[in-house]
């Protein structure tokens, strides 16, 4: 399974991903924009088209204004040329640029005049291309100004190819930004105006920012084209809007962005840092014999992951409380079981005056016996429920744990005869902090499980020693290895590992309890594990030097 | 003429059984069930020797009260509390009011009466002189065996009954260690290690109220205790 790593999976990456759809408002505005430009040209160029169409009416009823006497000097293609790529650069000192092709009729300029408005260029050409007539020019005053800051220049870099890219959506297509294109196109729209066709076109001016749209219009007189009128209009004041528009947009978005993700990352990261700080407290609270070491700070916000907190609060305390409560059934069961045991123990001690037959006393034994067995189950269970009590009650002392060690096994010697201990009391006093009765509680506890399960003829081994600043004390005994299920739960009360119950003693599985207990009580910990050959079982119990 | 006991315990079993045994012991019995009654009765007429349980019908805490207000009427009248606790807390308490001694209820009769006894031996013998073969000479300390009674450099150390027999058991051959269990035989006691521990704790703090430097009773880990000869 391949890992991620949980900042890729987290909330805030889930988060950014989503706000990523976001992206679709900015998008939709260019796309308004876009259409709103788009309808702009659509009307500019319906005007234009019109107003090329007034103009080649009119001049066509005027047939004498086209006359076709004016005979080819030479070089005329090459003025044409020269003409049209003047045409192509929309340059506003055209007309004294001419030259010989400019053969101007006053008429004709005095009827563009009238029709001519700001910023548009109209141009009349005569069956053989000459301009019989020119008025106005390109004005390039409303084209969008050139860039003043350098996010205005980031920003129409941006711009630039996604108008471009837009543009085939568009009413008319614009021409490459080249002039060479550009130029050709022009050429190709007069002969098609010559040739009856009426087109339009939009191409870039001269200065490469300026959108200019041109009409051209075949002018006929009867049957027979007698030139073509061609009008041309910058684009300039709606290309402006449009770039302001697109401007203003993309700043809006870019800011909204910044601002709108950076408070989308605080907010995820003050969420991912409440459920990591509750995934933390809960981790903390159980430790990893399942008992409740912490409390869960409630949370007093209100929201969700407030009511996860009380709600994990809550839960936790249920716990404490069952466990508390299981931890007390051994003494409550002790308590109550007592009365009962008092009965019939106080009934036995009476029978045993009255009068009756030898063989009916053997019961009599045989209830006194199993009552004194209860007895001592009982004693057993109060022990560990009062053990805790006596603890928290008593104040612990610097004492050398190997002289009691050395002390309790002598003692065990004489305790168990038929048992071996080995034990080897190192040189040097290994002072801990703690309650000496206790530890040697806690001793008592393991050594007794130890001969519970010795193989015969075997010894039970204890040590102590010092590793890494904490005291060790180890007992080890040779016989049935724990099964690895049961060995988490070794220290838990009325646990036990033993797989039968022999009839002297009466194993209730609270002496490893009692160990965890003392151990707690001392800041220590107890372990127990296997012999690496299985061939016996090893219990540690490790305290910090005092 | 026969010494009275009475008996408040709300189990009526236990109350029956713990009479039918003290009849049959040779005394007069009076058992009650509620401190009330209890109360009622020794107004009237004092017994010569009260067994009490602690909780008593729904007053948890019933007999403690109950030894209060009798230990008020007779400072001297024997108090034995029998309980199904056995924690601490609760024989300090018992102990503290004033009560002789305190037993848990898994106690066998034979072991009640034995102490019962006792009580009356030492409650007779403190009103003779004492004789000398009853008592027992160790260093600073006096034991009368009779009276049940524990001198420390001539002065009165106050034991019940259990401490007593625990005190008696560890002087009786000094530098001999006692194991948990040998004291618990002499002293009659079903008890688990705890208990003994908190009850050598408790006799060694009853010797230091009366001398400072008091240090007689030695603690040998995993064997028992000893009491140290000079």
């Amino acid at each position: 399974m391949i890992r991620i790593p949980r900042v890729l999976v987290g909330i805030r990456a889930q988060l950014l991903l989503v706000s990523l759809f976001l992206l679709f408002i900015p998008l939709i505005g260019f796309r308004f924009v876009m259409d709103m430009q788009s309808y702009l040209r659509t009307g500019q160029q319906q005007v234009l088209v019109s107003a090329a169409h007034l103009l080649s009416a009119t001049l066509s009823d005027r047939p004498q204004l086209m006359p076709r006497e004016l005979a080819l000097q030479s070089g005329e293609e090459e003025e044409r040329r020269r003409l049209v790529a003047l045409f192509g650069s929309s340059d506003p000192e055209t007309a004294s640029s001419l030259g010989a092709a400019y053969q101007p009729s006053e008429e004709i300029e005095r009827i563009l005049a009238v029709v001519a408005k700001n910023a548009s260029r109209i141009w009349v050409v005569d069956a053989r291309s000459r301009v019989r007539g020119l008025s106005g020019n390109l004005s390039v005053a409303d084209a969008p100004s050139a860039p003043t800051t350098g996010i205005q220049t980031v920003l129409r870099h941006l711009i630039r190819p996604l108008m471009n890219s837009f543009f085939p959506a568009g009413p008319a297509s614009v021409v490459a930004d080249d002039p060479a294109l550009a130029e050709r196109a022009v050429m190709s729209q007069v002969d098609r105006a010559l040739n009856g066709e009426p087109t339009q076109l939009w191409r870039y001016a001269k200065d490469m920012h300026t959108v200019v749209l041109s009409a051209a219009q075949p002018i006929w007189s009867g049957d027979e084209i007698v030139g073509a009128v061609v009008v041309e209009e910058s684009a300039g004041g709606n290309q402006a809007i449009t770039v302001a528009a697109l401007e203003s947009l993309l700043t809006t978005s870019l800011v909204v962005f910044l601002v709108g993700g950076l408070a989308l990352i605080l907010f995820a990261s003050r969420l991912t840092y409440r459920v990591e700080r509750l995934r933390m407290d809960a981790d903390r609270a159980i430790d990893a014999h399942g008992r409740i070491t912490g409390a869960i700070a409630g949370s007093r916000s209100r929201d969700e992951i407030g009511a996860l907190a009380r709600t994990l609060e809550e839960v936790l305390h249920r716990l404490a409380r069952y466990n508390a409560y299981l931890e007390q059934m051994a003494s409550r069961l002790a308590h109550e079981l007592r009365t009962p045991v008092a009965v019939v123990r106080s009934s036995l001690d009476n029978l045993r005056h009255a009068d009756m037959a030898r063989s009916e006393r053997i019961y009599i034994e045989r209830a006194d016996e199993g009552v004194k067995r209860l007895s001592l189950l009982i004693a057993r269970m109060s022990e560990a429920a009062q053990l805790e009590g006596i603890l928290q009650g008593s104040e612990k002392e610097y004492f050398d744990l190997a002289a009691v060690v050395s002390g309790c096994v002598d003692g065990y010697r004489l305790v168990y005869p038929s048992a071996q201990f080995e034990f080897s009391r190192p040189s040097n006093p290994i002072m801990i902090k703690g309650l000496p009765d206790a530890i040697a509680q806690l001793l008592d506890k393991l050594i007794q499980n130890a001969t519970d399960f010795a193989a015969p003829d075997t010894a039970i081994v204890t040590s102590v020693f010092t590793e890494s600043g904490d005291a060790l004390l180890t007992v080890e005994n040779r016989g049935p290895a724990i099964s690895a299920a049961v060995l988490p739960t070794l220290f838990t009360s009325m646990v036990s590992a033993r797989e039968h119950g022999g009839n002297q003693h009466s194993h209730l599985g609270l002496g490893l309890y009692i160990v965890r207990l003392i151990a707690d009580f001392h800041g220590g910990d107890v372990s127990a594990s296997n012999l690496r050959d299985n061939s016996g079982v090893r219990f540690e119990f490790r305290i910090p030097l005092g | 003429m026969l010494k009275r006991i009475a008996i408040v315990e709300d189990d009526s079993s236990i109350r029956k059984n713990y009479a039918d045994a003290l009849v049959r012991g040779g005394y007069e019995v009076e058992a009650f069930g509620l401190r009330s009654d209890a109360m009622n009765a020794f107004r009237t007429r004092l017994p010569d020797l009260a067994v009490i349980d602690i909780g008593l019908g729904s007053e948890t805490d019933g007999g403690f009260t109950l030894c209060r207000e009798l230990r008020a009427m007779s400072a001297t009248l024997p108090i034995i509390f029998l309980s199904a606790r056995d924690s601490d807390i609760d024989i300090v308490s018992g102990l503290r009011l004033g009560a002789d001694d305190y037993v848990t209820k898994d106690v066998s009769l034979p072991h009640l009466i034995a102490r019962i006894a006792a009580l009356f031996r030492r409650l007779d013998a403190l009103r003779q002189p004492a004789r000398a073969e009853d008592v027992l000479h160790r260093g600073d300390m006096t034991l009368d065996i009779n009276r049940l009674a524990v001198s420390w450099k001539a002065r009165d150390v106050v034991l019940t009954v259990t401490e007593f027999w625990m005190v008696h058991a560890l002087t009786k051959f000094p530098g001999h260690v006692k194991n948990r269990d040998q004291l618990m035989r002499e002293a009659e006691l079903v008890v688990d290690d705890n208990t003994i521990t908190s009850h050598m704790k408790r006799i060694r703090k009853k010797f230091l109220a009366v001398d400072q430097d008091f240090d007689e009773i030695e603690t040998i880990y995993g064997m028992g205790y000893r009491w140290k000869t000079n």
